[in-house]
């Protein structure tokens, strides 16, 4: 086919004819009733569980030298396996139904769940409801549990964009880009009100991967990210106070000004130093949680865990974790490309986007290249919200690799033009 | 190459693969930095958090010892210790708390049951035994601390009044942060908020939790008995009846301190004066014990409690310069990661001034410290390495022995009748204020630099005033060193030797008296005996005549010949516009010319100037120790050697000073006429009954001498701040210097005495300068061949 020259607003792809994708991508393997073996996503499943155990391990380290421990596990690291256990189970449960009904719930879920973040903000609902925690207001307390809408309203983006764009084309429009923009905008701009900057700002990523792997026009990414970057002073002054320091604090630090060291970046200099302090292979045990505790590192279960792992497993450590993450990445990835179903696709790069960002922003807070914006590093950060999201995102990128096949599905973000 | 289209044909899988490599280009930039982190930085970052696991500890050092030349000790550091007492003590909150644990102790069982008021009711019932027992610890420190109770109580009062400022200011300060801090979040303050501010920023503060000093620098004995009493306990009885007693500590609340202090154990000394050798008009057959305070203050100095920034900035420039000398021995300056050992503590003592400022950074010390770590429990310690001693040149016995002759008591430092023409700012019986100073010839080390008045520490601390703000008196100037003083006649041999070095003038050559030097003006340039008696000394006058009988054309002969330029090398020559660098504060340099005056030596001077310089007169200006070393350079045949306050085992510093040599003899010859033969100036006295007596009484040893009555510039000031300046003292400042040794040896000693405004030199600063040969006697610098009496006891 030549290159790309159709009329616009066309609403059905154009006909393919560039045979089935051979080569390192092809598939193959038994075909039972539409399920495959799991593919290549076992290597996702395996890099999150490796991460979540590494969790677990790090946040044991993290607490006060002397806390008492049961089964050899702190407390709280034994509530973390919980988690794990019911992040495993939603795994299994989100993997389990034909993508189809996902598809389907996925609106209603995303309304509710938008739903959800207004409720948080609406100022009379009484505390014992929402509880601000570290100033957000990002927690509904439902008796038995605390959930954070704002976690789970990620699958359901991820699901809404993935079921919007599966055959579209008009996200090769620049103007086609803009519903995509709308539906984004508002969890994000809900989720930024709580306060919660940090997980508003995974959105974008996202969206960016999803859209460039449905075959979005790259001159109009370029285009857009350049203006977005241009564009980021004007923002500087609609942030608040605190992130402003926060941004200040960083570019200080990034200038090699250490008197900021015990007040504004107390939190990054004191996080880079236990990274340092690993060096290569680590530290003993003790010493490790005798180093946490006394330099007082602030979230030293969750923004700043990476920190906690490097200390006592090093370089070594710190490698292993970017290992692990770049596994399941790939995994997802080479999932996603083994999938026929366009649903399936995006969604698989969805929320490989969302997992790939937050990795990459919480290990820069850590090692002092992004400044802190108060974010979770995944499967490995204490929190039930955020462990269960995780696995429900490892789930469906397992319901990606056991439904690679079929049913036949037409060829999806295939146009033939450029990268 | 092949195009991306043809290794992947799908657009999707280039798009994924595209994905890919930015997560892996991001993975490897996250990994590159964490490989800086651990590897590069990796000591620094861990040297950094592991100083958390670091509990310091410092340990007190002690400060070096400043010893005389015998090794008597002059400054040291005294253990003492300091009584503090808890805050809730202080407040009476103890009472009440140990009342309140008794009732409920007592009520146990209905107590759950009590109103506040009822509560209340019981406690107030109990609380007369143990606030009694408050008022019983009180009487005791305040009895241990060598004071009364109501000192005592006024100085809870302040720690109160204090603490409760602090507290309130906190306070401020943290619901300020608090409120802050919540909208910097996008808060809103609700009133819950406020109210957990409140209660957050009340918490106590750690002064209301510890222990205040309420008694300073208690002697040992003292320290040691509170030492025993602490956990001793006794039984009160607050209740009545049946009811049990309560087992409380004898002192609740108190801790004993080290603190220490800075002794100086010949501040204060008991001179016995033979006063059967002073001239007959203040003479007794008797020895009086003169108590003299603040002996070498001037040199020693006195130290304060607190650092200034000025002295942070000194010992960081100390340490920049010179770390090596700040250890005594080969250990650190710096602590491991850095801290300076002898770094300034708020509450640390620090030499203010003399000596123990200037060797400020040798005496201090460097502090141990005991570093813990939390981690593993280990303790490493450091010795702490106490600060250098220092020793003087000075001989303790005989700078006091010199300033009890200084003292007004005995009479040679007050106006007396004998000494000559009445001043009318000094009648008689005017405190006359001085200096002296004696220099060992063949060192150049000061044996004693006096000046008087002096002060005591005591007086320092208790009436600064006094010392600082005296127009007259002026006790804080040290007049040996500091005070510029016009040398009179007293210059006349280094002049003559001068001149002859220059060849102005031969020894063979002699001068016409012609009585004034100007032939056409008699009321200018005049000899002393001229303008006194109206008689000259003669058309045949040698050199050592001269000096003997201080004839002033002579010398203004010779200030004529050596003309400005020749003028200024002459005094250059001994010494002027040198600083000594005694390291004991400000010094004068001497001054030839203006003050201030810049340029060619000389280059100021006008011939008229230059004439007087010759007598010492006119503009020129030096001091006692100055006057002490020119004649001590004669003694030497030319050498001068810089003279020295601090003896360090350096040899002294010499330098040869071409002289001629003549010359030398000839000047010396006229000391000794000047101070030995009976038409010499500093022969005798003359008393107002018209007898004489000889100045120079102790037998066994030669002296050369000359005197001095230097016209000089009255002290002027506004004592009454009204704006009118006063004139507080006027007339000639009276100088006598000398040379001494054994007898029919060459002189060993030098000595320079001035006595301000006072007039003649031969009769008020002679009888001095006799006593402090006797002085030099008495300690064994010159052979003694007088009947023994004089003795100096150090006060206990």
């Amino acid at each position: 086919m030549s290159g790309g020259v159709r009329a616009a607003g066309a609403s059905s792809p154009p006909r393919q004819e560039t045979p089935p994708v051979r080569g390192a991508l092809s598939n193959s393997g038994r075909r039972i009733a539409g399920i495959r073996p799991i593919g290549l996503a076992w290597l996702t499943v395996l890099a999150a569980m490796v991460l979540s155990v590494i969790g677990v391990y790090a946040i044991h380290v993290g607490e006060p030298p002397g806390s008492a421990t049961r089964f050899g596990l702190s407390s709280i690291a034994i509530r973390q396996v919980v988690y794990l256990v019911v992040g495993v189970c939603g795994a299994v449960v989100i993997a389990i139904p034909n993508p189809k009904l996902i598809r389907a719930l996925a609106p209603p879920a995303f309304v509710a769940l938008i739903g959800a973040l207004v409720f948080l903000l609406v100022p009379f609902v009484p505390e014992f409801l929402v509880t601000p925690r570290n100033g957000a207001r990002a927690w509904i307390n439902l008796g038995v549990a605390d959930i954070q809408p704002s976690e789970l309203c990620k699958i359901a983006y991820v699901l809404v964009i993935a079921g919007y764009l599966r055959y579209r084309t008009e996200h090769r429009t620049l103007v086609g880009l803009l519903p995509l923009a709308a539906i984004t905008f508002i969890p994000i701009a809900l989720i930024t009100l709580q306060p919660d900057l940090g997980t508003s700002s995974l959105f974008v990523p996202s969206l960016f991967a999803m859209v460039l792997a449905a075959g979005a026009r790259l001159r109009h990414l370029v285009l857009i990210v350049a203006c977005a970057a241009l564009a980021a002073p004007a923002a500087y002054p609609l942030l608040q106070p605190h992130q402003k320091q926060r941004l200040v604090a960083m570019v200080r630090m990034v200038q090699g000004d250490q008197t900021t060291a015990d007040d504004i970046n107390f939190q990054s200099f004191t996080a880079q130093a236990l990274v340092g302090a690993g060096g290569t292979t680590g530290l003993p045990a003790e010493k490790s949680r005798a180093l946490v505790y006394h330099t007082r590192l602030p979230e030293q279960h969750n923004d700043m865990i990476f920190s906690v792992i490097v200390n006592r497993f090093g370089l070594v450590g710190g490698l292993t974790v970017l290992g692990a993450y770049l596994a399941w990445i790939v995994g997802a990835l080479v999932t996603a490309g083994h999938t026929k179903d366009p649903f399936l696709r995006l969604t698989v790069v969805g929320v490989t986007g969302f997992i790939a960002a937050q990795m990459t922003i919480n290990i820069g807070m850590n090692i002092g290249v992004l400044p802190i914006i108060g974010i979770t590093l995944p499967f490995v950060s204490y929190g039930g919200s955020s462990l269960l999201t995780c696995w429900l995102m490892t789930g469906l990128v397992v319901s990606a690799g056991i439904r690679r096949g079929g049913p036949p599905h037409r060829p999806s973000f295939e146009f033939g033009d450029g990268l | 190459m092949p195009s991306p289209q043809a290794l992947i044909p799908s657009m999707f899988h280039r798009r994924l693969a595209l994905l890919a490599a930015l997560v892996a280009i991001s993975t490897v930039g996250l990994g590159v930095q964490l490989g800086r982190l651990t590897i590069s930085q990796g000591d620094a970052l861990r040297d950094r958090a592991e100083s958390k696991l670091e509990r310091v500890t410092w340990l007190p050092t002690q400060r070096g010892r400043v010893l005389d030349r015998k090794g008597r000790v002059l400054a040291v550091d005294r253990p003492s210790y300091d009584l503090a007492v808890d805050f809730n003590v202080i407040t009476g909150a103890w009472a009440v708390e140990r009342a309140g644990r008794y009732a409920r102790r007592v009520h146990r069982d209905e107590w759950p049951k009590l109103a506040a008021q009822q509560r209340r009711a019981l406690i107030d019932r109990y609380l007369p035994a143990y606030e009694s027992h408050l008022e019983s610890m009180w009487e005791t420190l305040a009895a241990g601390a060598g004071t009364t109770p109501d000192v005592l109580v006024d100085r809870r009062a302040d720690i109160e009044s204090r603490v409760d400022r602090m507290f309130s200011a906190i306070v401020r300060a943290r619901t300020k942060s608090a409120r802050r801090a919540q909208l910097a979040m996008g808060r809103e303050i609700t009133e819950r908020i406020e109210r957990r501010i409140e209660e957050q920023a009340s918490r106590p503060i750690a002064e209301q939790r510890s222990p205040h000093v309420i008694a300073t620098r208690v002697d040992d004995e003292t320290g040691f008995l509170f030492q025993r009493l602490l956990g001793q306990t006794v039984e009160l009885k607050p209740g009545s009846g049946d009811q049990p007693t309560d087992e409380v500590d004898r002192l609740p609340g108190l801790a004993v301190r080290d603190a220490g202090d800075r002794h100086y154990p010949f501040d204060r000394v008991v001179v016995d004066v033979d006063r059967s050798r002073l001239p007959s008009p203040v003479r007794r057959d008797s020895t009086e014990s003169v108590e003299v305070e603040g002996v070498a203050i001037h040199l020693l100095g006195w130290m304060r409690s607190g650092a200034f920034a000025e002295d942070i900035e000194r010992r960081e420039a100390f340490l920049s310069e010179s770390a090596e000398q700040a250890s005594t021995s080969a250990g650190e300056v710096l602590t491991s990661v850095g801290t300076d050992r002898g770094r300034y503590l708020p509450t640390d003592a620090v030499g203010s001034s003399g000596l123990e400022r200037s060797a400020e950074h040798r005496l201090r010390g460097l502090r141990g410290y005991e570093r813990y770590r939390i981690d593993n429990g280990s303790i490493e310690t450091h010795e702490p390495e106490p600060g250098r001693d220092i020793g003087l040149t000075i001989d303790i016995a005989l700078q006091a022995r010199i300033q009890a002759l200084l003292d007004p008591e005995l009479g040679l430092a007050r106006v007396q009748p004998w000494h000559g023409e009445p001043n009318p700012t000094m009648p008689v019986g005017t405190p006359i204020n001085g200096a002296a100073v004696v220099l060992e010839i063949d060192t150049g080390d000061i044996l004693a630099m006096v000046s008087t008045p002096t002060f005591s520490r005591d007086a320092l601390r208790d009436d600064p005033a006094s010392i600082f703000e005296s127009p007259i008196a002026r006790p804080a100037l040290n007049r040996a060193l500091e005070v510029p003083y016009q040398p009179g006649s007293i210059v006349k041999a280094p002049i003559l030797v001068a001149a002859a070095t220059q060849g102005l003038w031969q020894p063979s050559q002699h001068i016409c008296c012609t009585g004034h030097f100007l032939p056409d003006r008699k009321d200018v340039y005049r000899c002393w005996t001229y303008k006194r008696f109206g008689n000259t000394h003669g058309d045949d006058l040698t050199g050592e005549d001269a000096i003997k009988v201080s004839c002033n054309i002579f010398f203004y002969e010779l200030g004529r010949r050596l003309g400005a330029r020749g003028m200024a090398e002459a005094y250059a020559q001994f010494g002027i516009g040198e600083s000594f660098d005694l390291g004991v504060g400000r010094e004068f340099e001497g001054v030839v010319g203006a003050f201030g005056a810049q340029g060619e030596p000389g280059e100021r001077l006008s011939p008229a100037d230059v004439i007087f310089m010759g007598i010492g007169q006119g503009p020129v200006a030096w001091t006692p120790l100055h006057a002490a070393e020119a004649i001590a350079m004669l003694a030497r045949g030319g050498i001068s050697i810089r003279p020295r306050l601090v003896s360090d085992g350096s040899a002294p510093d010499v330098r040869e000073v071409t002289l001629d040599r003549a010359a030398i003899d000839v000047a010396l010859e006229g000391l000794r006429l000047s101070a030995n033969d009976p038409r010499g100036t500093g022969h005798h006295i003359t008393l107002t009954d018209g007898t004489r007596e000889n100045i120079f009484t102790a037998p066994g040893v030669s002296v050369w001498g000359k005197t001095g009555t230097a016209e000089s510039s009255p002290l002027r000031a506004d004592t009454d701040g009204d704006g009118t300046i006063e004139t507080l003292r006027s007339g000639d400042h009276s100088w006598f210097v000398v040379l001494v040794g054994p007898e029919g040896q060459p002189p060993t000693h030098a000595v320079a005495v001035i006595m301000e405004y006072a007039g003649s030199g031969a009769r008020v600063s002679g009888p001095v300068t006799n006593q402090v040969i006797h002085a030099l006697i008495d300690e064994g610098y010159l052979p003694d061949a007088r009947e023994p009496s004089w003795r100096a006891e150090a006060v206990p």
